[in-house]
């Protein structure tokens, strides 16, 4: 294994979910015990349905929300604990978010959007004319014109927001990046412009991201890793092409399978799955998935399966996985 | 093959306080009976509205339609009156909404509303309506359709919602129906099941059905012939096979190339098309594409191309293909 740059253990997240007066609130569990590991310079892909809980699991990752339970590593030291050096952590470890209409303060010029992490990370020693063609330089490479750097947000597509909110968390100089379905708002030719420079900074910074998404496409072609999420938990994770080519557990083969392929000779072969994903304030015992699995056996509806290991660094989490 | 649905010439426009902006130019589209017509294009690019103004449920004002007509059966859409309009919308031709969150109504329970379209339309009793309607729930997927008729709209899932969607706009039998992005706030999974359902029920009814998406993805999937569209405009039309293999105008490429697929290659680099979608109070002259067209020639910039092959059942609009304005 090489060495992370983020490491995750057995986090947990709840919230209490209020039932009424007379009535003691109930725990929903949106995190429920994940592990994984960010390598410098490389993806990993987190992918699953709404609310299995994916963005939970990146705002706990940078800082946004505390965990329940568990430890987060970042180069072997503990943080978010509530010690005192997470300050200049969080320069360290960003995050972009969905909705660049949103994540985006729109009484802001652009200039100070993306120079306002500059200045407070630099203690207001740097000079305006170093912000300033420092600002310049990232919004270069992130394809916009500096030209622009007067305008405000409302000036801008969805697609140039975006490019936007990367300028902003470029500016800090960051190592983990955490993004948040960050093309899901974005058209089919935007989309490709944004993922294709997100790829070319990775590559020229070194950075090591967290790419969630619900689209499998975008995270074939992104991802150097992948988990696949469900109702809060990771159920199989693995090299990307050897999750993609040899899906072990049945939620990732329905997945996989249920993707519209833009081919009209392609053949299907799709697995529906039965019903919807059960309430998470009611979860199903043993396996989280079997009320839906095709290959439920009577062993699932009792016991939650284990990690077992199907191929180099692939792992699953199911008592019947597709034998490779 | 009888056309059901013949759209010749249509212009659509917005007179906004900043002026009159063109929201669909020029559109042809034909749909047959019982086949399942794409029509794809990015967002704002024109393909709600036409889906709205065959209905009459375009906003007027501030839209209008400037020119064509909408040819269904030996009336004109177009030119119909409400009353009219009335008796085909949920019957003749229904429409299934992008966001079964804000399609249904929040204050009526979801069994009553789809009786409503067969009390208005067929004139069923209310008892006979409630059965039919639990008749259609159970048909669409709906487990235990009896507790779920009393059900309200926040009570359900999207994915259950649309279903009450689809059951609504089927409650008549339509001869065309809408699909506004029907899966797009959905789940793959849901998709899947959603696409499966609108198959089943179009092979028993025989229903034509006009799929609006931005995902070309779906359309390889689920259509016959597919219409591209950008900027109210339809630039490419062809039957899918031919759309996929050989793509003519250089922003159905673009799309194309723009798709990350599940190919199992190292780095499969994508293409973007460069720019973005210009605003409809900003087209440019000429060629509402040239400015993001890698193929871009001169005579791009000053008019615009007309329809090249119209009769060979794959219509393209770009100077590419000859000048045949």
């Amino acid at each position: 294994m090489n060495a992370s740059i983020l490491r995750a253990e057995n986090i947990k997240k709840s919230y209490p979910v209020s039932r009424g007066m007379f009535q003691k609130s109930r725990d929903m569990q949106a995190v429920r015990d994940v592990s994984l590991h960010l390598e410098p310079g490389k993806t990993l892909g987190l992918v699953g349905e709404s609310g299995c809980g994916k963005s939970t699991l990146g705002r706990v990752l940078v800082g946004l929300e505390p965990a329940s339970a568990g430890k987060i590593f970042y180069k072997d030291r503990q943080i978010w604990n509530g010690s005192k050096t997470e300050f200049n952590l969080r320069q360290k470890i960003q995050m972009i978010f969905q909705d660049p209409f949103s994540s985006l303060n729109p009484r802001l010029k652009i200039k100070n959007i993306i120079a306002e992490g500059l200045r407070v990370r630099t203690r207001k020693q740097n000079s305006r004319e170093d912000i300033d063609s420092r600002v310049a330089a990232i919004m270069e490479k992130t394809g916009l014109s500096p030209e622009y750097r007067n305008r405000y947000p409302h000036e801008f597509s969805g697609g140039q927001r975006q490019r936007v909110a990367i300028a902003r968390v470029l500016a800090m100089d960051p190592e983990v990046i955490v993004c948040d379905e960050p093309v899901s708002a974005l058209d089919v030719s935007i989309q490709a412009q944004i993922i294709n420079l997100l790829r070319q900074m990775q590559k020229e910074m070194r950075l090591s991201m967290l790419f969630i998404s619900h689209d499998l496409s975008v995270i074939n072609n992104i991802s150097h890793f992948v988990a696949v999420m469900y109702m809060g938990e990771i159920l199989e994770t693995g090299p990307r092409l050897n999750l993609f080519s040899s899906p072990a557990h049945p939620y990732t083969r329905a997945l996989l399978s249920a993707v519209p392929v833009a081919d009209p000779e392609h053949k299907s072969g799709r697995i529906l799955l039965k019903g919807e994903p059960p309430s998470p304030l009611d979860p199903p015992r043993g396996c989280l998935f079997h009320p839906r699995c095709p290959r439920s056996a009577d062993k699932c509806t009792h016991n939650a399966p284990h990690w077992s290991k199907v191929g180099d660094g692939h792992f699953v989490r199911c008592f019947f996985p597709t034998n490779i | 093959m009888q056309t059901l649905l013949n759209i010749k010439d249509l212009d659509i426009a917005f007179n906004l306080d900043q002026g009159r902006v063109n929201a669909l130019t020029g559109v042809n589209l034909r749909i047959h009976a019982g086949e399942t017509v794409g029509l794809v294009g990015e967002s704002g690019c024109g393909k709600t509205m036409l889906a709205l103004s065959v209905l009459g449920l375009l906003p007027r004002p501030p839209a209008e339609i400037a020119g064509g007509e909408i040819l269904f059966r030996s009336g004109d859409l177009a030119r119909a009156g409400e009353e009219e309009l009335r008796r085909i919308r949920g019957n003749d031709i229904s429409m299934i909404f992008q966001d079964p969150m804000s399609s249904l109504n929040p204050v009526l329970k979801t069994g009553e509303q789809v009786a409503e379209v067969l009390r208005l339309h067929r004139q069923l009793p209310p008892g006979r309506a409630r059965k039919k309607v639990l008749e259609l729930f159970r048909e669409v997927g709906i487990a235990e359709p009896e507790k779920r008729y009393n059900f309200y709209p926040h009570q359900m899932s999207g994915g259950m919602r649309q279903r009450v969607g689809i059951a609504m706009a089927l409650a008549c039998e339509p001869e065309l129906l809408l699909a506004d992005e029907p899966t797009t706030a959905l789940d793959v999974t849901i998709q899947a099941h959603i696409l499966d359902l609108m198959r089943r029920l179009q092979g028993e009814t025989d229903t034509a059905i006009l799929f609006i998406t931005h995902d070309l993805g779906l359309v390889a999937g689920n259509c016959s012939r597919v219409a591209v569209m950008y900027s109210g405009w339809i630039v490419e039309e062809a039957e899918v096979a031919d759309i996929f293999s050989n793509p003519l105008h250089p922003y159905t490429r673009g799309l194309l190339g723009s798709l990350p697929g599940l190919e199992q290659k190292e780095n499969p680099e994508l293409t973007p098309i460069p720019g973005s979608v210009p605003d409809l109070d900003k087209l440019p002259r000429g060629c509402l594409f040239h400015p993001r067209c890698p193929e871009k020639r001169p005579q791009c910039e000053n008019a615009l191309p007309g329809d090249s092959f119209p009769d060979s059942g794959h219509m393209v609009k770009c100077w590419l293909y000859g000048k045949n304005a």
